[in-house]
């Protein structure tokens, strides 16, 4: 039984009442005050303080700087214009994405953390034990999205809890319940992930042919993520990696290879003190 | 609507995903426009030229829905033949005084007879009762051409006056490229008539202007001719603003209305039956007037109301003729000295208001002035800001803190008249009250000093009732007390009255809002506290969550959703009609909504010859509160600037107007030609002013509420959007070498206001009349105090109003913008010194000769200030605000589910 | 003053100051900076900004790197020493049992100092996860000090040195069984040494992820080296007998093994890493320190300057001795803070970690037409938004 995320892009509107309800409930700090320009993304990024985060895109056709939007949705309806309008999706795009942790099947965080502060719980979710972590700091780079970070001012790791809490009791992520428009849904993975398919299904029936999902069925050492999401627009876009790696899938290799290093280094240090005793 | 009424646009979503196509028309690319299907480009201030363009469309490729128009509208009817169009006078019709910037409007009514108007402001201006003129409607309905043919006709006068307004012209004027202007126009005729319906939703982009009201009446002509009015999925929604602002305006906050849209007495209704004369309708549902106005005064004066005192008509004030109250000559008034004290509730025009400055400046006169806010707002420290020395101010000020939404029971009106009740969560901390402790008990105090009092200007105050019952500690007002009086009452036993067809004007029934009544229909239950959904299968338009005014009726005008036959329009469209079988076989209309009509009167009823009220409309006339049963596509009566909405230039344009070359703006806007309010240009006619070339409009962004009091304290909504930033296209912005981040400084007659630079595509360059205009959006959000802080847009704004309800016109003016900081440098005033007052002193008396700041406290120090925790935070506060935080969410998740 | 959004937040990462800055670190002047007109998606990146987190690690944890490298070096080579350098090594064993006791008690202080939580240091010892190479050196580590604790003891009771010979305390040092404890340390030396490579190797950041397979051969390369090194430099002290140069000598071939073992693995690491995430290493001021310090001074230059000698058979002048191990220890400091400063800027170049984590189109997940054709069919084609709230 996981529980989850599915995060619908084409039903944002960028309204960030998802930021402000997962501040309030788990009473986050501000992260400072500071006008940034980009677009309407002041809080920039998922962190400490920060566990859902709303990116703000602008693709405007004809952008004096940009590269075009790649959006073979919706053709283009009106054409020759210094202005033009063709719009859900369509040529003007303005991308609205709620991130969070995407509490990875293999995740990376989970894996890294010496002192098992983090677990994944009976939600099937990726958990910091805040009365645990120590703060070493080392899920922090582990971490192939970027997320979870290490609060300057508390000293511990903080990420998405996937408000466990309140599962506990029974209710849906502060959130999901904010989101006005269930850009944001909640729930039964299996579920979500059906649903899901449908409807990429659904907008490419209605000409959105950019749409797909991420962290559904691609084959990636992070496993299906429990926080997915639906994108009309590559990953790297929406600061996401088009392939993410698990840190740690490859562990054994190194190991391995360090252990024969050591085998090998040993080994010629020994000869070297043998040596020594032979000759003398 | 999806920045300002986000959880609104659900529905807008939810409706793009059945299918529907979403339009977005405005002069940013806005996250509204991020998520519809089409977007359209349009100078600010041009709605007009571009409605009017659709219109001009329909009339032209006769799209319009021939039976609803023909039988539902006055299109038929024909006005006066003396009467001229504007394209006849060349941008004014006919009566106008140059002088006076007003018009005589006999001319513009139906051929031989004056027709009132539902509500609006026209006899409060002008005094004109409309019983008292030439003719009245009941002697017969109105002369009509049912071949539409007659050149007097209102269907060919329309045809002509909007003939100009071609693609082209559209194009010219708004900016909008023809291609995209036909896209719209085919979509919005495609999607109307029997099958089908298309809505219009506006806030404040249509209504900010010195044509506000035309911009409305535009749309209006719109979707009578294509037949979306009184049906499901049509009509004009505004989209209102604050929590309860529609709340406010049916119990009004207004200079010029009583309760339920009743308009204030002037001096010249010297008696009672003179008032009744003046806006009773001879014809129409507004026959029931006096009803209406006795029981409210019954209300008001209890046993003081009799039929000898005139129902205590007299204890009314009068207003005098053109003399006007309203929220911006009143500043005029404390600047001339005319206005010596202010009582303000939970506004903060020293920020939010147009001409802000001026506005700070003008309480400076004042000789008192009442603030109650939950925050220390900046219009109760007007007296600090703008680097005066408090020493020369001599306006003694009380800030009193109020009480919160959740501390307190009560109603809230929303945009669609839905009445929702709320309960209170906790109690206020400190000395914060409600309002309606705070008027309960004034009202009181003031009862006891006059107690003893002959004058005879204390009688109004001592026959008043006034007897809410006090409970608890607080001794806080029953507001139940106050639903009860509001939905009225049988004054006889003190029993509820099911609705306002009950109230009756021998004084037996007392009423405070006909509108509502009937929301307690019984003492004890509030209908507006009923949250039930339709079950699977049953269709009532969620009748039983909450109550909409009036008679828990979702969609006003609702016979005009059945032809006049009193069927179904079509089984798509199916909301209310007539069924023969109800009522023992002589019928009645039912369907899924409260009909707006009278339930047993038979669609092929006639109307009555020389019959009065209701009586004098037909089986199929819907719009039942205008005096002819009509929709009205021309406005006979009621406005001030013309029966037909017709392009003006806002007063400070950046182009000429090309329909009316020596028109350029409206010529009834309300202007102030005063040094404290100086325009960028003559707002009548004169050429723009090349000192301030381009355009400007204000708006808001969904992270932050208006002036900004409510989300500047506020640390999760200020880090989102941190600091005043103006969106300009990157255009201008190469012209101008300015980059995203860079300070700019904005500039009009009235001061400069320095932003960040956004630069940004969403904003595009215009092309109007062949000559580049660009456009500046500046959001008005910021103020001089607060956790994050800016300087005021509203300073660089002029009071312009709109002639009909005075709005103000701050989304079209005019403006400069250069690189660089403000050249007065850091003239912002800080946040810091009020902090000390926060802190619980309960007077401030930093500025001991001047400005006296009386200060109470809500005792519950940063609370209400500051939501977020600090930055730094220690790690105990953390598990406690972890531990209070779901008890109070807990209560409201369990009643959202 | 009002200039407040200048100021940094979030290390500088989240403010246009912190773009511009970042983008000069990365060698963009300002110029090219500022013609980025609009705040759009150039190229494919978001703003700019970084995709993953870099680690919070103050100077701490690379200085922790070398104190721990060293300690693991001369650890093994005394374990080793003991066990088959017989008596000529005597020396070397005291030298390096009492330098990795230092280490061992350094290190977990530095690792401490560096916690957020400091206090809470023992929650490292609740779980032990072989997932987690933090985990594993937390044990590797503890287990390093204890074993080098006992070493060191023994050694200080047989020197008679702070614990008396024969005190009971003594009496027990002695008696602990210092032979099987050698082989321990030494293999212990190995993990410590080696580890680290793969703490770094084992995270989402680009240039220690990229090739990381040889970053825990890497690092016990620079650990030998250095632990050699130290040995090398502690023996010039005293004058000795000719089978004390002997020692010496046999060290010094072990910094010159260990040298050359550092040299092909650093070589191999650049062969495997392409230019984009190799960038920090490459240029830049840690680029320069890497490639000047690190590799030039630490690796070829020492490699260079005890070759001559050794191939000749040689004993070694005083100067080159002290010259050489001095260099090596530096250029292990150098390498160690470089590689985990040179890290943080990879970890903020989202170019990097795009090359990084660019899979071949589609390879991994399937396209958006993929992905429609498998799309279960439907009835309509809405997605309910309004009427959802029935949780
Ligand atoms: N988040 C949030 N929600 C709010 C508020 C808030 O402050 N913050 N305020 C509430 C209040 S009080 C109100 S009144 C409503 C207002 O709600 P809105 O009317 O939606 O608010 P605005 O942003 O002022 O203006 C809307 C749009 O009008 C556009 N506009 C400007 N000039 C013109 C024009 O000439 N023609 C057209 N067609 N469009 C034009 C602007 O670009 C802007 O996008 O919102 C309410 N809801
Ligand atoms: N340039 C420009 N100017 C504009 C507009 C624009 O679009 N452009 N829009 C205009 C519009 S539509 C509006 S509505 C105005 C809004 O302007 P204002 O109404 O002046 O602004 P608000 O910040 O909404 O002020 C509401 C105040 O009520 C307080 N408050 C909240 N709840 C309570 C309560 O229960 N009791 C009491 N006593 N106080 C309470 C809040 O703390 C806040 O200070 O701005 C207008 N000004
Ligand atoms: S996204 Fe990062 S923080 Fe979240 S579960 Fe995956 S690895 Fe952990
Ligand atoms: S910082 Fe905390 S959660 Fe992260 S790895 Fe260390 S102990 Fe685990
Ligand atoms: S699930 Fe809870 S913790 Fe996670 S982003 Fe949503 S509100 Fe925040
Ligand atoms: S609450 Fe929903 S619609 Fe609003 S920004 Fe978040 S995900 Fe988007
Ligand atoms: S603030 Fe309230 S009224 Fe406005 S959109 Fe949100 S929920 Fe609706
Ligand atoms: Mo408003």
């Amino acid at each position: 039984m996981t529980k989850g995320f599915f995060t619908d892009t084409t039903l944002c509107i960028g309204c960030k009442a998802c930021e402000v309800a997962c501040k309030q409930w788990n009473q986050l700090p501000g992260d400072g005050y500071e006008f940034t320009g980009m677009s309407y993304d002041n809080t920039v990024a998922l962190g400490s303080t920060t566990w859902r985060h709303v990116a703000f895109i602008e693709q405007m056709a004809g952008q004096s700087n940009g590269t075009s939007n790649g959006a073979t949705a919706i053709a283009e309806r009106v054409s020759g214009h210094e202005a033009r309008s063709a719009g859900f999706l369509g040529e003007n795009r303005w991308l609205m994405m709620s991130d969070v942790c995407k509490h990875c099947a293999n995740a990376g965080c989970l894996d890294a953390c010496p002192t098992g502060a983090i677990i994944r719980n009976e939600f099937g979710d990726v958990y910091v034990q805040p009365d645990v972590c120590n703060g070493c700091g080392y899920c922090q780079p582990a971490c192939p999205f970027g997320v979870i970070e290490v609060s300057h001012d508390d000293g511990r790791a903080w990420k998405c809890t996937l408000c466990y809490d309140r599962q506990k009791d029974g209710l849906e992520p502060a959130c999901a319940k904010a989101c006005p428009t269930q850009s944001i849904q909640f729930g039964e993975i299996e579920e979500l992930h059906a649903q899901a398919r449908e409807r990429v299904g659904m907008l490419h029936a209605r000409g959105v042919t950019d749409a797909y999902l991420y962290g559904v069925d691609e084959q990636t050492s992070v496993g299906p993520l429990n926080a997915f999401f639906l994108l009309v627009d590559q990953p790297e876009v929406y600061n996401l990696p088009e392939t993410p790696h698990l840190p740690q899938a490859k562990i054994g290799t190194k190991y391995l290879a360090t252990a024969l290093a050591g085998l090998a280094l040993g080994a010629a240090t020994a000869l070297t003190l043998l040596g020594g005793r032979r000759r003398s | 609507m999806a920045e300002c009424h986000p959880v609104g646009f659900r529905f807008v979503m939810e409706a793009r995903e059945r299918g529907a196509k979403i339009i977005h028309v405005d002069p940013r690319y806005t996250r509204t426009s991020a998520n519809a299907d089409l977007y359209a480009p349009i100078r600010p201030g041009s709605d007009i030229a571009f409605l009017g363009g659709l219109i001009n469309y329909v009339l032209q490729n006769d799209l319009w829905f021939k039976e609803y128009v023909l039988r539902y509208t006055n299109a038929s009817t024909i006005i006066n033949s003396d009467f001229k169009d504007t394209e006849d006078l060349e941008g004014v019709f006919s009566g106008f005084d140059e002088a006076d910037h007003s018009y005589d409007t006999s001319s513009w009514t139906y051929q031989g007879m004056s027709v009132p108007t539902a509500a609006g402001q026209h006899q409060a201006m002008t005094g004109e009762s409309y019983s008292h003129r030439i003719q009245r409607a009941e002697e017969g309905p109105p002369p009509r051409d049912e071949t539409l043919q007659d050149p007097h006709c209102v269907f060919q006068i329309l045809k002509r006056h909007f003939a100009r307004y071609t693609p082209e012209m559209v194009e010219r004027i708004c900016g909008t490229p023809q291609d995209v202007f036909l896209e719209v126009a085919k979509s919005i005729t495609e999607n109307s008539g029997t099958d089908r319906t298309t809505a219009f939703c506006y806030a404040v982009g249509w209504t900010q202007h010195s044509v506000g009201v035309q911009n409305i009446r535009t749309a209006a002509i719109l979707q009578l001719l294509l037949g979306n009015i009184g049906r499901p999925g049509g009509g004009i929604l505004a989209l209102r603003g604050h929590a309860a602002i529609q709340g406010s305006t049916d119990i009004p906050t207004l200079f010029n209305l009583l309760p339920g849209y009743i308009q204030m007495p002037l001096e010249a209704n010297e008696t009672f039956e003179d008032f009744v004369h003046t806006l009773q309708a001879p014809t129409g549902w507004l026959y029931n007037f006096p009803k209406y106005i006795v029981s409210l005064l019954k209300a008001f004066y209890g046993e003081n109301a009799t039929r000898d005192n005139e129902w205590g008509y007299q204890y009314l004030p009068k207003l005098k003729q053109n003399d006007i109250y309203s929220y911006f000559p009143m500043f005029f008034k404390m600047m001339d000295g005319q206005m010596k004290g202010l009582f303000v509730f939970g506004e903060n025009f020293a920020v939010g208001g147009p001409g802000s400055r001026m506005e700070r400046q003008a309480m400076r006169k004042l000789n008192w002035c009442v603030v109650r806010d939950p925050f220390l707002v900046e219009t109760a420290e007007f007296w600090r800001l703008d680097d005066v020395d408090p020493v020369t101010v001599d306006t003694e000020v009380f800030y009193m803190p109020a009480a919160w939404g959740a501390e307190k029971d009560g109603s809230l009106t929303n945009t669609q008249r839905l009445l929702q009740w709320h309960d209170k969560a906790l109690d206020p901390p400190g000395d914060a009250r409600s309002e309606t402790w705070f008027m309960v008990h004034l009202g009181m105090r003031l009862r006891d000093l006059y107690r003893d009092s002959a004058q005879e200007r204390d009688k109004p105050l001592l026959a008043m009732t006034w007897d809410y019952p006090l409970e608890g500690a607080i001794q806080e007002p029953r507001v139940e007390s106050v639903a009860e009086e509001i939905s009225g009452y049988r004054v006889a036993d003190g029993t509820q009255v099911p609705g306002y067809h009950e109230l009756n004007d021998d004084g037996s029934t007392a009423c405070g809002c006909w509108i509502y009544s009937g929301y307690v229909p019984e003492k004890g239950r509030n209908l507006a506290a009923s949250r039930e959904r339709d079950k699977p299968g049953e269709h009532t338009n969620n009748s039983r969550w909450a109550w909409a005014w009036p008679a828990n009726r979702r969609i006003l005008y609702n016979r005009a959703s059945a032809d006049p036959e009193g069927n179904p329009w079509s089984e798509r469209k199916r909301l209310v009609w007539w069924d023969q079988s109800l009522n023992d076989g002589k019928g009645a209309w039912t369907g899924y909504d409260v009909p707006d009509f009278e339930v047993q009167k038979a669609p092929t009823a006639d109307a009555a010859e020389q019959g009065l009220g209701m009586e004098a409309l037909s089986g199929s006339d819907p719009f039942i509160m205008l005096a002819d049963g009509r929709g009205w596509l021309y406005a006979p009566h009621g406005l001030r600037d013309g029966p037909l909405p017709t392009h003006y230039e806002p007063l400070e344009s950046p182009t000429e107007n090309p329909l009316y070359p020596a028109r350029r703006s409206n010529p009834c806007a309300m202007t102030f030609n005063r040094p404290d309010n100086p325009y960028n240009d003559n707002p009548y006619h004169g050429p723009p002013n090349p000192k301030y070339p381009y355009a400007l409009t204000t708006y808001r962004l969904t992270e932050h509420h208006t002036s900004g009091a409510m989300s500047r304290w506020n640390t999760w909504l200020s880090e989102l959007q941190p600091e005043l930033f103006a969106e300009i296209n990157p255009q201008l912005a190469a012209e101008k070498g300015i980059q995203t981040g860079d300070w700019i400084t904005i500039t009009t007659a009235r001061g400069q206001v320095q932003a960040r630079a956004l630069v940004t595509d969403r904003m595009r360059p215009m092309r109007i009349e062949g000559q580049t205009i660009h456009v500046i959006g500046l959001p008005y959000h910021w103020g001089p105090t607060g956790v994050v802080t800016g300087d005021v847009a509203n300073d660089l704004i002029a009071v312009g109003l709109d002639p009909n309800v005075m709005i103000h016109e701050a989304k079209a003016l005019t403006c400069d913008m250069r690189k660089g900081r403000k050249e007065t440098g850091v003239a912002i005033p800080s946040g810091g010194p009020h902090a000390s007052v926060r802190e619980g002193g309960t007077i401030d008396r930093s500025a001991s000769e001047g400005a006296e700041m009386v200060h109470f406290d809500r005792h519950d120090g940063a609370r209400p200030l500051t939501t977020g925790l600090p930055r730094r935070q220690p790690e105990p506060s953390r598990e406690v605000a972890r531990e209070a935080a779901p008890s109070t969410s807990e209560t409201s998740e369990a009643r959202h589910d | 003053m009002m200039d407040r959004g200048r100021q940094g937040r979030r290390d500088g990462q989240t403010t246009l100051q912190g773009d511009r800055q970042m983008h000069e670190r990365q060698g963009g002047g300002v110029a090219e900076m500022e013609m980025r007109q609009t705040p759009q998606t150039a190229g494919a990146t978001y703003y700019n900004r970084p995709m993953i987190k870099k680690p919070t690690w103050r100077w701490f944890i690379p200085f922790y790197f070398f104190i721990g490298g060293v300690g693991g070096g001369v650890a093994l080579i005394g374990g080793l020493a003991d066990l088959i350098g017989g008596q000529r090594h005597r020396a070397t064993v005291r030298r390096a049992r009492y330098i990795a006791l230092g280490a061992a008690m350094i290190s977990p202080l530095l690792l401490i100092i560096d916690l957020g939580r400091p206090q809470r240091f023992h929650h490292m010892l609740r779980v032990f996860k072989a997932s987690s190479p933090l985990s594993v050196g937390t044990w590797v580590l503890l287990s390093f000090g204890l074993v080098s604790g006992a070493q060191a003891a023994h050694q200080a009771a047989e020197d008679n040195f702070i614990l008396r010979r024969e005190s009971w305390l003594g009496r027990l040092a002695r008696l602990l069984p210092s032979k099987p404890l050698s082989l321990l340390q030494a293999a212990l030396g190995v993990g410590l040494g080696g580890y680290t490579g793969i703490l770094l190797a084992a995270t989402a950041i680009p240039l220690w992820a990229t090739a990381g397979v040889l970053l825990g051969p890497f690092f016990l390369a620079t650990t030998l080296a250095c632990g050699a090194a130290a040995l090398a430099l502690t023996a010039v002290l005293r004058r000795g007998t000719p089978e004390d140069d002997k020692a010496r000598a046999e060290i010094q071939m072990v910094a010159t093994i260990s040298g050359v073992a550092q040299i092909g693995l650093e070589v191999a690491r650049e062969a495997m890493t392409p230019p984009t995430i190799g960038k920090p290493l490459r240029s830049g001021t840690w680029g320069m320190v890497y490639r000047i310090g690190a590799v030039g001074g630490g690796m070829l230059a020492p490699v260079a300057l005890r070759l001559p000698a050794q191939l000749r058979g040689r004993p070694m002048g005083r100067a080159i001795t002290v010259a050489a191990a001095s260099l090596t220890l530096a250029g292990g400091l150098a390498e160690r803070f470089a590689i985990v400063e040179a890290g943080k800027q990879s970890a903020d170049d989202p170019e990097a970690y795009q090359e990084f984590s660019a899979g071949q189109p589609g390879a991994a997940r399937p396209t958006p037409q993929q992905q429609a054709l498998m799309a279960p069919k439907t009835k309509g084609v809405k997605a309910r938004v309004a009427a959802s709230d029935t949780r």
